[in-house]
Formats: structure tokens, sequence, C-alpha cells
């Protein structure tokens, strides 16, 4: 079959991740090549390893010791993750994601940390305080004048950036006041102005926006998880 | 800010010991420089609350700084020196075996292990390791290492960068005065800032007001402490120096002076030590040290120890050499019967040492001809060094070029008239020793990454990996003889050793780091 005889050539097709060599080569051809000269490259002497003295050996076994500890403590953070694979007999033997130990109040003293990271991670329900730095003005864009709509909301972004910049803990941005302000009343023009006579589909497409239900955007605002 | 070889060491020696996702966060904290948790937050797209764990042990091993209490957002840094220091760590452990026993290599290693611990969990760690342990002996332990300066009290303060400090204590030295400031008055302001700084870092040393009363403080590992010992006998670095140099009588001689002479002040960059006096370095020296040995004297005479002694220090002070040439050779200094220990000078050579070594690796003995003809004559001409340095032109080109591209060498242009056309200037060739130093370096953390690597690597290659998992269950690893196949013990009995073969690489070529960083501080200043 034809199948068969373009497959034949194990690993030497594309498509297969393997670390084979091209050509009919194998790792010792190319080892013995590394090491004769050739023209491009001069032939290498690869340095060897001197015996590690006793105290060396010691050394070593302990800086190893202190990774293998490390791994085990509650200085390992890890984020515990559920699969969904089929539980097997090996489970229960395997250390598992519980048996990781958590950073513990007690060993640690408030003094030598930043409080407001120390409190939010030990009692992460408690209400945090929102600290106005500078007084922020929230827009009011029905406030302005129709015929600026254009030019106020640009000119005030660049200075409601910088403040809501440095102060990560506003209030929160309510979903329910939206319907407030904002764009609301300036987003649509619902066309009643407009002169329809010659404009068939602009007067389907006016329509059309202005009889449904005003669409939002809301980017949900984390900053209050922080 | 750190470089970003450094960067990426830290980051990789970060997640060995404490994870990927805290090597995230040491990796934005590294490459961004101070941030809060909300751009934390933001640069590395993990939950706040793993972000904050991960601060939280950070902290708690002493990794990160914080910005003073006064500022209105808490502002972490991360302590870059530290982080390297922790592939010392083995080292350390094993001098305070050495020095206190197993007791005491095992207090120093908990105390590595958690950062910083009070006494009372010492203890109680201690206890729960080892059976039949009394309290009493582990409380004398401590108290020797407290004596003696390896392990020093943590203070809150400790934990606030000391950058911050140093700006602040600047303002307050600036706000004294009320007019305008001259250069002059800024500078002295500046001094005295740093002064500050240092006196309160002494001052938390010295605060160790008795064990007894000090249950509440803790206690963390100075690594000063234990740097200088590295120095002066464990690396064996300056008494090898000696033996290579001279010979055993001179090593035995130097070793007794550096017991001698043990401040727990100072760190491992003082220029010289404090002067000793001969007789405290005779008493040193050990009963059975024949020191007649490695002297000779033509006279049947035979002379008492203390006159070998002053002869040996003679030598070891070139006193017969009075030129700047036998003051760079020298250990010690020699002032009427004080003696002092030249550590500048000793540092200096083994830089140097250090720095011929590896461009003799690179270049042959060739390149280190022409380093050392530079370092010793200050910058020359092309056709001047291959007529000294006895080469051929046509070797010696194409050799400082590659010098050059190493870092080793850099070039001086001296142009002859005001348009410096090329043809008419003059090349100079010249060391500069503090960019030899800062390549040399960054070649030494791009090795240490590099070793690192490859041991991630061989773990998480995937037969490798299966066996780990597989001999981490709790069944195998009480019975691993019958659990494991014979095929999967070899595999794993020969990924360890090669995981020993490249820590003791990665240790070898960290005694070189400490070398360059930490012995060469003193030429060094960051924050000018």
């Amino acid at each position: 079959m034809s199948r068969g005889g373009r497959g034949g050539g194990r690993g030497g097709r594309g498509g297969l991740a393997n670390n084979i060599p091209p050509m009919g080569l194998t790792f010792a051809d190319i080892q013995a090549m590394s090491r004769e000269a050739t023209e491009n490259y001069p032939a290498r002497e690869l340095p060897v390893l001197t015996e590690p003295s006793e105290d060396e050996k010691r050394i070593c076994q302990l800086q190893n010791g202190f990774v293998t500890r490390l791994r085990r403590s509650q200085y390992y953070i890890i984020e515990p993750t559920k699969t969904n694979d089929l539980e097997r007999y090996s489970d229960r033997y395997r250390p598992s994601l519980a048996s990781q130990p958590v950073l513990k109040r007690r060993d640690l003293n408030p003094a030598f940390f930043p409080p407001e990271i120390f409190e939010d991670y030990f009692n992460p329900r408690r209400k945090r305080k929102v600290t106005k730095a500078t007084s922020t003005k929230k827009l009011n864009l029905d406030d302005m004048i129709d015929e600026n709509d254009e030019a106020s909301p640009l000119e005030q972004l660049p200075r409601k950036g910088s403040d809501s910049g440095s102060q990560l803990e506003e209030e929160d941005y309510d979903v329910d006041e939206e319907f407030d302000n904002d764009y609301a009343e300036n987003y649509f023009d619902n066309g009643e102005g407009d002169d329809m006579d010659d404009l068939g589909d602009g007067g389907g497409g006016g329509g059309d926006l202005g009889n449904e239900h005003p669409q939002f955007f809301t980017i949900p605002d984390r900053r209050s998880e922080v | 800010m750190v470089d970003p070889e450094a960067a990426k060491l830290c980051t990789q020696i970060i997640r060995s010991h404490f994870g990927p996702l805290t090597a995230t966060v040491a990796s934005a904290l590294l490459t961004r420089g101070r941030l809060n948790l909300g751009q934390i937050v933001q640069f590395t797209s993990l939950k706040p609350r793993t972000i904050r764990a991960a601060v939280i042990a950070l902290f708690q091993q002493n990794l990160l700084w914080r910005s003073s209490a006064d500022e209105e957002k808490e502002m972490l840094e991360f302590n870059v020196d530290e982080c390297l220091t922790r592939l010392r760590f083995g080292r350390y452990v094993w001098w305070a075996e050495k020095k206190y026993g197993l007791l005491g290599g095992e207090v120093v290693q908990l105390v590595l292990d958690h950062g910083k611990l009070k006494p009372p969990d010492i203890y109680r760690q201690l206890q729960e390791s080892t059976s039949n342990l009394l309290v009493s002996e582990c409380k004398e332990t401590l108290y020797k290492l407290v004596s003696e300066g390896y392990l020093r009290p943590s203070t809150a303060l400790s934990h606030i960068s000391p950058r911050e400090k140093l700006i602040q204590y600047e303002a307050e030295e600036v706000g004294k005065k009320a007019n305008f400031l001259t250069a002059k008055e800024l500078r002295q302001a500046k001094e005295a800032a740093r002064a500050r700084v240092r006196r309160e870092e002494q001052e938390e040393i010295m605060a160790k007001n008795g064990i007894k009363s000090a249950d509440e403080v803790h206690f963390r590992v100075n690594f000063n402490r234990f740097d200088v010992f590295i120095r002066n006998s464990v690396g064996q670095l300056v008494e090898t120096a000696a033996l290579q140099r001279f010979n055993e009588g001179a090593a035995a001689v130097i070793r007794a002076t550096l017991l001698a002479y043990d401040n727990p002040q100072q760190g491992p960059n003082e220029a010289r030590s404090d002067p000793v006096s001969v007789n405290n370095i005779f008493t040193r020296i050990p009963e059975n040290e024949d020191l007649s040995r490695g002297l000779y004297y033509p006279s049947k005479h035979k002379p008492s120890q203390i006159e070998l002694l002053k002869e040996y220090l003679g030598m070891l002070a070139s006193a017969d050499n009075p030129s700047p040439s036998g003051r760079a050779a020298s250990f010690v200094s020699l002032s009427g019967s004080k003696v002092q220990v030249e550590f500048d000078v000793i540092h200096r050579r083994l830089q140097l040492q250090a720095l011929e070594t590896a461009c003799r690796d690179r270049h042959g003995s060739e390149g280190v001809r022409v380093v050392r003809l530079l370092l010793e004559t200050g910058k020359m001409d092309e056709k001047q060094i291959s007529k000294i340095a006895m080469m051929a032109p046509k070797d010696c080109r194409p050799l400082l070029f590659s010098l050059s591209t190493d870092g080793f060498v850099s070039l001086q242009e001296v142009p002859r008239g005001a348009d410096r056309n090329p043809t008419r200037t003059f090349f100079l060739w010249y060391v500069d020793l503090t960019k030899a130093y800062a390549t040399l370096l960054r070649n030494a953390y791009k090795t240490l990454y590099n070793i690192g690597k490859r041991r991630q690597s061989e773990a998480e290659e995937p037969l490798v990996k299966a066996i780990l998992e597989k001999s981490q269950r709790s069944d195998v690893s009480q019975d691993v003889e019958r659990l494991l196949t014979r095929n999967e013990r070899e595999e794993l009995a020969a990924w360890e050793k090669r995981r020993d073969e490249l820590t003791l690489v990665e240790m070898r070529v960290e005694e070189m780091v400490f070398i360059l960083r930490t012995l060469g501080t003193t030429a060094v200043d960051d924050d000018v």
C-alpha cells in the first residue's frame, strides 16, 4: 500500500517531535565529530570534573537538603488545583496538596511585615478601610453641556486617570448607579430630529437603535478585590 | 537596579526554593524595581491571595524590604544580595558543624530554613527532630552562637529598605540647616546619613542584651560573620595563598594570626584587621607545629619558637622588599610588635588571581601575558605590546580584540588633531579592572543560572520525573527496596549523582562569585 510506503522511516517525518538527528547520524557520530577538528571548528577538550573532597560532599549534601526541605515547608507557595482525572489507587499515597503546610500567623512576628498585606492574608474577610487620598469628584456627564459633549469627556479623562491612578482603593464602581450617568443620555440619537426623507436604511437603522433598550459596556472593576 | 543576569539567577534560586508562583512575583520585582501590591497584581496576573502569601514568605526569609511606615503606599523592594547568599547556605552549616558540632549545625540549619526564629521555637523544633535532647544543651549552643556573632537579632528596622533610610536621613540632615546648601554641605549630609545607617546596623548587632531576657527576640543568621570565616579558613583562601607563596610554616602562622584576631563586629570587607601582638599569635600556634622545618638556619643554634615566628611574620610582611610590588605581595604588615593582616591587599590579589585564571582559560597563556603587562604598565599602543610581550603583531592584534570582546582590556583613543581622524589617532590598550570584574561576575551569574536550569530540566525529564513522583509516595518512601524496580532505583541513583555533581560545580563557581562580589565591595559603591 502506498500508505505503508510513505510511512516508512521511523521518526523521519516532520511532525514528530523527536530528538533523532537527521540523515542517519546517531549521537555517537556527532560526539566523535565534535571531538575531531574540522575546518570550521577546532578540536574540543572538555574539562574533567575534579573529584570532590569529603568536605565538599558534605556541603553539597547540606545544600541539597535545604532545597528538599523547603519544598515541603510552608514557604513553598502552591495554588491548589482540582483535576478531573479518574481517581487512582496511588493517589492516596501521593503527597496531596493538603499535606503542604501553610503559613501560620503565630509563627510570624507582625512587626516585620507590611501591616496591610499581613492582615489581609490572615484575615481575608475584614472590611478594608477605603482611603480617599484626594477628593474624587465623580464625573457627572449629565451636567455637561450637550454642545461640548465631544470635548469635555476627553478633557476630563486625563485628570480623572491621574486621580484614580494614585488611589487604588476607591469606592466600588457600583453597577446599579450606571443607569443614572455616563453615556446614557448622550449615547443615543434616537432620531427624532433627523430628517429621514431620503434615507430608507438610515431610518431603519436609527429606529432600531432608538427602539432597543440601551446596551451598556460594563468593565468589571476588580480594584476593590485587591 | 540589578543587571539582567543577576535578576535571572535570583528568579531561578527563588523558583527552586519557593516555587514558581513566588518566582513570578520575584521576577516582577527584579525587573521593574520597587512595586506595591496592586502593581504586582497587575504585572503578574496572579491571584492577590497567592501574591500576599508569596510576599509574606519572602519577608520571613529576609528577601524583601519595605518602605518606611510613614509613606502612604507600601512599596516592596527585592534584596538581591540576600538571594545570592542562599547559594552558600550549605557552607555556612558545614562551618557551624565544624566549630560547634552537629547540634550547632542543626541550629544554624533551622534558622536558615525559617529565615528567623525565636529561641523557644528553636528548642521546640530541635526536640521534635532529635530525641533525648536537653533544652539546656540547646540553650548553651544558642548562647555560644549568639555571643560569637553568628546569630544576630532581627528588628523591624532591618526590614526597611536601606535606600529609603538613606534618603530619609539625608533629608533630615538637610532639613536641619535652614539656608541653601553648598555642594560640600550636601556631600556631608550624605555621608552623615550613610554613617547613621551603618551605626544602626551595628547597634542591632550589639543589642543582644542577654539570652535569658531575649526569648522574644527573633534571631537570624549573620552572614557577614560566616563570610569572614569562609574567607579566613573554610575556603582556605588566605591560608592556601600563603601556602602556595611560601610554605606550610607560613600558612600555620597566618592561621594563628587570623585566630588571634577575631572581631565579631567586622565583616569580610574590612581593609585590615585590628593590630594583634606577636605574643598573642604565639599563643595560638598549636604545640606540635614545627615552625623550624620551613626555615633554614645555617648556624647550629636552634632558634626559639618566637624567633621563628618573627621570621615568618617578616616574610609574610615582605619586610625585605618595601617597594610597592613588595607591599602588594604581602599578607600582613608589621608595626613595632603589632601585626595587622592586610585584607585589602589579599583581596585584591585573590581577585587578580580569579581574573588571570579566567583569562588563561579563554585566551591561553599569551592572553595572560598581555593582561599582566598592561596591568603593570598602564596604557600601551599595540606595537609596543607586541614588542614587549614578544609576540608577532599579526598574533597580537586578534588577541587584543578578543580580549576586549570579553572585557579584559579596553581601548583609549588619543586623537592627534581636533577632527579625530582615525588614521591619526593613537589607540591605547589598557586593563579596566572594574569592567573586567563586572564582566567576570556577569559570566559567573550566567554560569550559575545555567547550572540551575540544567538541574531543573534533568529533574523534569519525563522518565526521571515519573520516578521522582513515585518515590515521593508515602508507601514507596517507606519501602524503597521492594516497590521500586531495579531499573528505577538505578535511574534514581544516576539522577542523584548528576544532581550532586551539578551542586558541586555550582558551589565552586559560587566561590568565585564570593571573591569577586563579597570581598570586593570596598571598591564598588552602588549608591553613589
